[in-house]
């Protein structure tokens, strides 16, 4: 047996996870190999084998969005989960490549107002901002100074929407309380990659910054609005940067 | 291959003290826990989390025991993980390289999918030819020892070439032609020979025991009916007599190492896991006190 059809086979059947519907149409392997395949994936130890494999994309699906699932109820976060799994996910053993694609996944079908969209909200930008904050170097503001300087909110960061306190959420989280009612008040978290543990509570003045630069701004327009000391911190932690 | 004696896998989790109080001699490094992987399979090293990994294991010498590499696909294997283990031997050179011999990887249309597990290897020349050139190879490019590790599997009669014969007949032609070494994972033996019914004893006097560099030792579970390649407990009795039996038959063996899945390491413990290591030297040293072991 060609070691090509052999893996291709195996490795559509392990994907699959069925003993039954794949084709091999287009390997080339002979009615003897063929029936020697399908003795093979008809065993015992290939249901097995097919078990592990999804009990692994079932966990490394869920440990990259440990915040989002925990606050759905469980028979929710499993339908997610097997809904993910069985389209092909999990099968990525690097964290943030497999948790990107998993909460871009959840966050579509959740709807919002939620406690869970916000945190799925919350790990994507955490995962953004993660990506580029290894070796991350405040600017320099004096780069604000420049007559031409136009700034938009950083393509790392994020400002996050939680619909109750940061630290009610996660005491329900670890399953100390239940998760608390949505409150009207929005708390805010800025999310960046120069940002010391990468999230932190936004001031009512970066709020209301971030929230003026849906598109870019001239620097000099928007210190008619907002104070330089807001701007030089959102520019020093990445939450802003030069558009 | 230099005698280290006992080693265990980086964990974040463990107490740091378990790297450097002398219950280990050296480290076993899977460098893709260091790293992320970019649009278009990149694989880039954290400086963060490489510098943090060093100050833990301090002086320890370091082996890289990889897990992405797909060696056995029959498409390619993953060209962007040696492309990141040049840059790691640059920052952190290691004494030897280990990976399993398995693929996980297909091609389809062009495309490489993951299979989300790894899978064996048939016993055929076409393998050992696949194989070994690629060990060759990867052995010249880094310029120290490569390790092939045994795998566990739960698939009954895969394809065989009467030439090379079973799983052990493969091991030993690839290291044979491509001067590779065997890295003899003796939870593997045990898992197979439970599974498969055959003597475990048995298949290790058929493998060229002289190629062993490294040799881990590890615990499983019971899942329908097989025994699994858990990695989620303490090393069996039937494992450690394999150990008892194999390591003064290893003339050239580098290291033991005791493996655990990092999910399973809190629970375990790090009392748990020095108390194996501990085990481990113990047959260690009474090995390097008998002279029929050298």
């Amino acid at each position: 047996m060609s070691l090509i059809g052999f893996q291709t086979a195996l490795g559509r059947n392990v994907r699959a996870r069925t003993t039954a519907g794949v084709t091999y149409d287009d390997l080339d392997l002979s009615q003897d190999e063929r029936r020697s395949l399908q003795r093979l994936i008809e065993s015992d130890g290939f249901r097995t084998t097919m078990n592990i494999q999804r009990s692994w994309c079932e966990a490394r699906s869920a440990n990259g969005a440990q915040l989002t699932l925990s606050a759905l109820p469980r028979e929710q976060r499993r339908r997610l989960v097997k809904e993910w799994v069985d389209g092909g996910g999990g099968t990525n053993s690097f964290f943030a490549a497999e948790a990107e694609a998993f909460l871009a996944f959840i966050g579509e079908r959740l709807s919002g107002p939620s406690h869970a969209l916000s945190l799925c909200h919350l790990e994507q930008a955490v995962l953004r901002a993660e990506a580029v904050s290894v070796g991350f170097a405040a600017p320099d503001p004096s780069a604000l100074d420049e007559p031409a300087c136009r700034i938009g909110t950083g393509r790392h960061a994020a400002m996050v929407a939680l619909f109750a306190e940061a630290s009610e959420l996660l005491t329900a989280i670890r399953g100390e309380c239940p998760l608390p009612p949505l409150s009207d008040n929005e708390q805010f978290l800025l999310v960046a990659p120069g940002v010391r543990g990468l999230a932190r509570p936004a001031e009512a003045a970066e709020i209301a910054l971030w929230q003026s630069l849906g598109a870019p701004q001239a620097v000099a327009r928007l210190l008619l609005q907002h104070d330089r000391g807001s701007i030089e911190t959102l520019w020093r932690e990445g939450a802003i940067e030069a558009a | 291959m230099r005698a280290l004696g006992i080693g265990l896998p980086f964990f974040e989790g463990l107490p740091p003290a378990i790297y450097r109080d002398g219950t280990v001699d050296f480290v076993e490094i899977t460098p893709e826990v260091l790293c992320r992987e970019r649009r278009g399979g990149t694989l880039e090293l954290l400086p963060e989390r490489v510098a943090h990994a060093r100050n833990i294991c301090g002086a320890l010498p370091i082996v890289v025991h990889g897990v992405e590499l797909s060696i056995g696909s029959a498409h390619g294997c993953n060209a962007a993980y040696l492309d990141m283990l040049d840059r790691f031997q640059e920052s952190w050179p290691f004494l030897w390289h280990s990976e399993h011999l398995g693929f996980q990887t297909i091609g389809e249309d062009a495309h490489t999918l993951t299979t989300g597990v790894p899978l064996p290897m048939p016993a055929t020349l076409e393998a050992v030819q696949l194989v070994a050139e690629r060990g060759a190879a990867i052995q010249r490019r880094y310029g120290v020892p490569f390790l092939l590790e045994n795998a566990a599997h739960y698939l009954p009669s895969l394809p065989t070439d009467p030439d090379i014969g079973d799983e052990a007949g493969l091991m030993n032609a690839i290291c044979e032609s491509g001067h590779c070494w065997h890295l003899l994972d003796l939870h593997n033996v045990w898992c197979n020979a439970v599974n498969h019914r055959h003597d475990p004893f048995a298949a290790i006097d058929r493998m060229r025991l002289d190629r062993v560099g490294e040799i881990h030792i590890a615990g499983g579970s019971w899942r329908e009916g097989f025994w699994t390649d858990a990695h989620d407990s303490r090393v069996p009795d039937e494992v450690w007599r394999l150990l008892e039996y194999a390591l003064p038959r290893t003339p050239h063996v580098g290291g033991v190492v005791f493996e655990v899945l990092e999910e399973h390491v809190p629970r375990l413990g790090a009392e748990l896991i020095a108390g194996e290591l501990a085990r481990a030297r113990g047959v260690w040293e009474r090995c390097h006190r008998n002279a029929s072991c050298r």
